[in-house]
């Protein structure tokens, strides 16, 4: 099952099992199904539930917000996270801020979910990783989705939650086969789930045991794929091995699992596909650096995409995102 | 952070209203009219006085000149409605709650305030009542609350408060634009006091208020007026007629704010605002009353008024 | 409700392909009656309702399955059997997991095929590292000759024959090869290390394929006859491997009790059991294994790295690939070609021609032919 198909099957399993969900986004409903057909045969299973909205992201998430403040569990598509610039305000002023200002008479749950991400030559607003810029935001939930962990008990825990949520899907990620660890194994590669509680658990994967890993490497989305085919080819070819952590929640950010695994290792990778300068890589750097100091063997090496825009052009494109082999360079520099 | 506790004590400023600020059962429709109105009027001028003596600090926003508005709307509203206002909300909120104290104390910063002293003068929540200081940023969430009431099938109206000001904002436009076309119970009030802040509506609003919602197609009233007895007529047939239809209703109400957009920041014309004085709405509504009746009226609301100050000021 | 298992008697897989659904979804079912077939790495196993109900199948035709889960459930009614398939979670049991296989660096890898080491013994468990072969390499370097025996001395003029495989075929060999005026067995070679220092017929065990790098490196011996049995694969690597280094083959190793055509022709490094017959006009490849009592008709072909059981008899103009591994009792029809890398199953009677990469299973009664998935059938000698 690809990861879409699991999204749309996720969001079908919230609107049958949870009354008080609704579902809003710009071209959801059937025949078209949603930009990137996610939530095809929803609106048509589910009439009045699944709905429509004009081009307004800024109404649509406010008035998500309000439907939240009166005991409804909306969830919102912004259809390209490009556009979450639109809706800023309604998301920093008035959603993660309803349950703070008011002193806790209230709570605000809006899930918005919307695809991000480069790689498709869409040029640079759609394709950017804007997550980064919410997660400055107190009391909002960023998190991001993986093909390591099903949707659904990602959405159970947000809808047992009463907090906001910011949910980013890498676009390349739909296609995808879902790849959910079993009994101890991703594949061929011994991994684990672990996490502090109260977050959503990172996935812990190698190629060899851990106490053998030279470098910890922290990644989400789709650069998690790419981390990892970088760190199986990176233990194959040249013998360098590393251990990857992909957590799904990017903030509020749980640092267990990571300061565990560089304590270990004494080299910390972060990988992002947002562009370079205060990223949030630099904030995970920063803590390992903190409560580390002295053990790591080098400094946390942060990898994002260039600091410019997206160009259009796929190789102009490829050029400054992150790619596996800027991913491979990086660990290598930091690992040996 | 949230913390539990601080949801454990949801609502933990507000308590039943006073009947010297919201009226004895069986007084008279006019009398506690007047009554509120006046109750507001001190409470602002009161409020401003505290600023002066340094017992308050930030920034508000009175709502002196309006009190028709707020008391000739809310006068119609149950508990299950909902009321969104804006920075300008303590008129709102007094005549929704009656709650003079937590107004107070939330507004010197203390845990006995209606939002624990977090939200200040422009963030006020209590049952049925939210106010946020971000202009024009009310509306979809009002909106939101609209349709939960119509997916709930109740007849229930969401009612929000906004200004001219708040015409400049995009998300407004975006708003009326789903309103109108779901259908939402939302009952739009727009109070033009035809000043945003320093600058004259003119100098704003390009072509005609009126236009600005028919171009929804919502169904859009306007009154000229500081008669509480006019917007009370008014509002009342147009929140029947939502309640009834259940459909979006807005009602726009040329007024005059008398007093500074926050605090000592008044450059309008000193002649305007000295006209505007004649025709203020406790002056009209005043006369109505004996004097025996808006006398006493007027000393119980000082009366409570000096109580909840000095019950502020022992706040620890 | 009552789960449907594959049962698991005779069967030494873990999982099986669901060949064939027999019963439709949702559908009534008696008890007793087949509603699936299921193919192991043995046969294809019919699998009975164990009671009357409706069914609701739990994995798709084609799908791997694990034995040991129901691949169907039985419910009393309709009703019951929609209230489950209601409240089942909408994701499929099935992920990308396989059983991990080799998992080696390529570094590994490399020192590995440098010192000519069986990669099949090493761990599957865990990522396999250049530390690891070194340490595996330094292992069996303290075994040295000094700790090992030496081969056998041979008289003067003698062909010294090193034998690859310590198990039952260096047996066999050598109870053919006893008594030959030209030729001796010197050695015998395998890669586990417990069977060094053992002797078979009198013939040492004395070391690993790196013994037998040495040895060559010395002159030591003149040939080697591959004698493994099990593996089809193993043999045609080792083959493989000995060409590569210059080590040529002995001549073949026929029982004399085998009976051979005026014309025949065959390669080298093959051993022919008892009791064998080869028909005018036969070819025979290299390195191939025979068993007692096989008898191949007039005109067929055999390639190379074949092993046989006994018992097996073939028809006129049979072609048989490479790396064919045949059980017991096999018939084969005339004009029949099997491709390389087949496998067939005991009590096989072979009618039409086989491709490549297949295997024929019998099932009670019949033959099925499938593709054969890799590491799955067991060429191994017991069965």
């Amino acid at each position: 099952m690809n990861f879409a198909r699991a999204l749309g099957a996720t969001l079908r399993h919230c609107l049958e099992s949870d009354p008080r969900v609704i579902v809003l986004g710009e071209d959801i409903a059937d025949p078209y199904g949603g930009a990137f057909k996610v939530t095809r045969g929803l609106s048509t299973d589910f009439p009045g539930r699944v709905r429509n909205t004009p081009v307004s992201e800024a109404a649509i998430v406010g008035l998500a917000g309000g439907l939240a403040l009166s005991g409804f569990r909306p969830i919102v598509e912004i259809m390209f996270g490009d556009f979450l610039g639109l809706a800023f305000d309604q998301i920093l002023n008035h959603i993660a801020k309803f349950q703070a200002m008011y002193a806790g008479q209230v709570a605000c749950p809006v899930i918005i979910r919307t695809p991000s991400g480069g790689g498709r030559s869409y040029g640079p607003t759609h394709s950017q990783s804007l997550e980064k810029h919410f997660l400055g935001i107190p009391n909002l939930v960023v998190a991001a989705a993986s093909l390591y962990c099903w949707p659904q008990d990602l959405f159970d825990r947000f809808l047992a939650q009463e907090l906001p949520v910011l949910f980013i899907e890498h676009k390349l990620l739909y296609p995808l086969e879902m790849r959910v660890p079993e009994d101890g194994q991703l594949g061929d590669l011994p991994a684990v789930m672990e996490g502090s509680p109260g977050f959503p658990p990172a996935l812990c994967v190698a190629a060899v045991p851990r106490a053998e890993c030279a470098a910890t490497v922290v990644a989400y989305g789709f650069a998690a794929v790419m981390a990892l085919k970088v760190v199986e080819s990176l233990a194959m070819e040249e013998e360098i091995f590393a251990e990857l952590i992909v957590p799904i929640q990017l903030a509020p950010f749980d640092y267990a699992p990571v300061l565990a695994s560089a304590a270990r290792t004494g080299a910390l990778i972060t990988v992002e596909e947002s562009v370079g300068g205060w990223a949030w890589g630099t904030e995970i750097a920063l803590e390992c650096n903190r409560a580390l100091f002295g053990q790591l063997r080098r400094p946390p090496r942060v990898v994002t995409s260039e600091r410019d825009i997206i160009p259009a052009a796929r190789a102009l494109e490829s050029e400054m995102l992150i790619n596996e082999n800027k991913i491979r360079q990086a660990i290598r520099e930091t690992a040996t | 952070m949230v913390t539990t506790e601080m949801t454990a004590s949801a609502a933990a400023g507000t308590e039943a209203p006073d009947p010297r600020f919201f009226g004895w059962p069986g007084e008279e429709q006019d009398t506690r009219f007047y009554r509120k109105m006046f109750f507001i009027r001190r409470f602002e001028e009161t409020v401003l006085a505290l600023f002066e003596e340094r017992l308050l600090a930030g920034t508000t926003h009175a709502y002196i000149g309006q009190e028709a508005d707020a008391v000739g709307v809310l006068e119609h509203l149950r508990a299950s409605d909902h009321v969104f206002s804006n920075h300008r909300c303590h008129g709102h909120y007094l005549a929704r709650t009656g709650d003079a104290f937590g107004l107070l104390a939330e507004m010197m910063g203390k845990a006995a305030g209606v939002c624990r002293g977090r939200g200040g003068s422009q963030h006020i929540c209590a049952a049925g009542f939210k106010a946020n200081g971000i202009l024009g940023g009310t509306l979809p969430a009002a909106a939101g609350i609209a349709m939960a009431e119509q997916l709930r099938g109740t007849d229930n109206l969401s009612v929000v408060f906004i200004g001219d000001g708040a015409m400049g904002e995009g998300v407004v436009y975006e708003t009326l634009n789903l309103t109108a076309l779901w259908s939402l119970p939302l009952f739009v009030i727009m109070e033009n006091n035809s000043w945003a802040q320093s600058t004259p509506i003119r100098m704003n609003l390009a072509g005609g208020m009126v236009l600005r919602f028919q171009a929804f197609g919502l169904p859009v009233r306007e009154i000229t007026t500081t008669d509480v007895r006019e917007v009370y007529r008014v509002a009342g047939e147009e929140i029947t007629m939502g309640r009834e239809q259940r459909v979006p209703r807005v009602l726009i109400i040329n007024t005059y704010r008398l007093c500074p957009h926050s605090k000592n920041d008044d450059n309008r014309p000193e002649e305007e605002v000295r006209a505007r004085w004649e025709t203020e709405p406790l002056r009209v509504h005043g006369a109505r009353l004996t004097p025996a009746v808006r006398a006493t009226v007027e000393h119980e609301v000082e009366a409570a008024l000096r109580e909840v100050v000095t019950r502020a000021r022992n706040l620890p | 409700m009552k789960p449907v298992i594959v049962p698991t008697t005779d069967v030494n897989s873990e999982t099986g392909i669901l060949v064939q659904w027999r019963a439709e979804n949702r559908s009534a079912v008696r008890r007793g009656q087949i509603v699936a077939e299921i193919e192991t790495s043995k046969a294809v196993v019919e699998v009975e309702a164990p009671e009357d109900g409706w069914l609701l199948q739990a994995a798709d035709q084609g799908a791997e399955v694990r034995l040991q889960e129901p691949i169907a459930h039985i419910f009393p009614d309709e009703t019951a059997l929609a209230a489950f398939a209601a409240q089942a979670a909408p994701r499929p049991p099935q992920t990308d997991n396989r059983p991990p296989g080799l998992r080696i660096t390529d570094k590994a890898r490399r020192l590995a095929e440098q010192h000519g080491l069986d990669l099949a013994a090493l761990d599957r468990g865990r990522l396999i590292t250049q530390k690891d072969i070194e340490a595996l390499i330094a292992k069996l370097r303290v075994q040295t000759p000094a700790d090992l025996p030496p081969p056998l001395k041979a008289k003067p003029g003698m062909e010294r024959v090193v034998l690859v495989g310590a198990g039952m075929g260096a047996e066999q060999a050598l109870d053919i090869m006893g008594g030959e005026p030209q030729r001796q067995a010197v050695a015998i070679i395998d890669d586990n290390p417990e069977l060094w220092g053992r002797t078979i017929l009198g013939v040492p065990v004395i070391g690993g394929a790196d013994r037998l790098a040495v040895l060559h490196r010395e002159d030591a011996f003149d040939s080697v006859l591959i004698v493994i049995g099990g593996s089809v694969e193993a043999r045609a690597k080792f083959r493989r491997l000995c060409q590569q280094r210059g080590i040529p083959l002995t001549g073949n190793v026929i029982d004399p009790t085998a009976k051979l055509p005026r014309d025949f022709q065959i390669g080298r490094g093959n051993m022919i059991c008892g009791f064998c017959y080869f028909g005018t006009g036969t070819r025979v490849g290299d390195n191939n294994v025979i068993s007692a009592h096989n008898s191949f008709d007039h005109h067929n072909v055999l390639g190379c790295d074949i092993a046989t059981g006994p018992g097996c008899m073939t028809s006129g103009r049979v072609r048989i690939g490479d790396r064919v591994r045949m059980g017991t009792g096999i018939f084969i029809e005339p004009d029949v070609v099997i491709g390389d890398d087949v496998v067939i199953a005991s009590g096989a009677v072979v009618v039409r021609s086989i491709p490549s990469g297949h295997a024929v299973k019998t099932k009670a009664g019949s033959s099925v032919v499938v593709p054969r998935r890799p590491g799955v059938e067991r060429t191994g000698g017991q069965s």
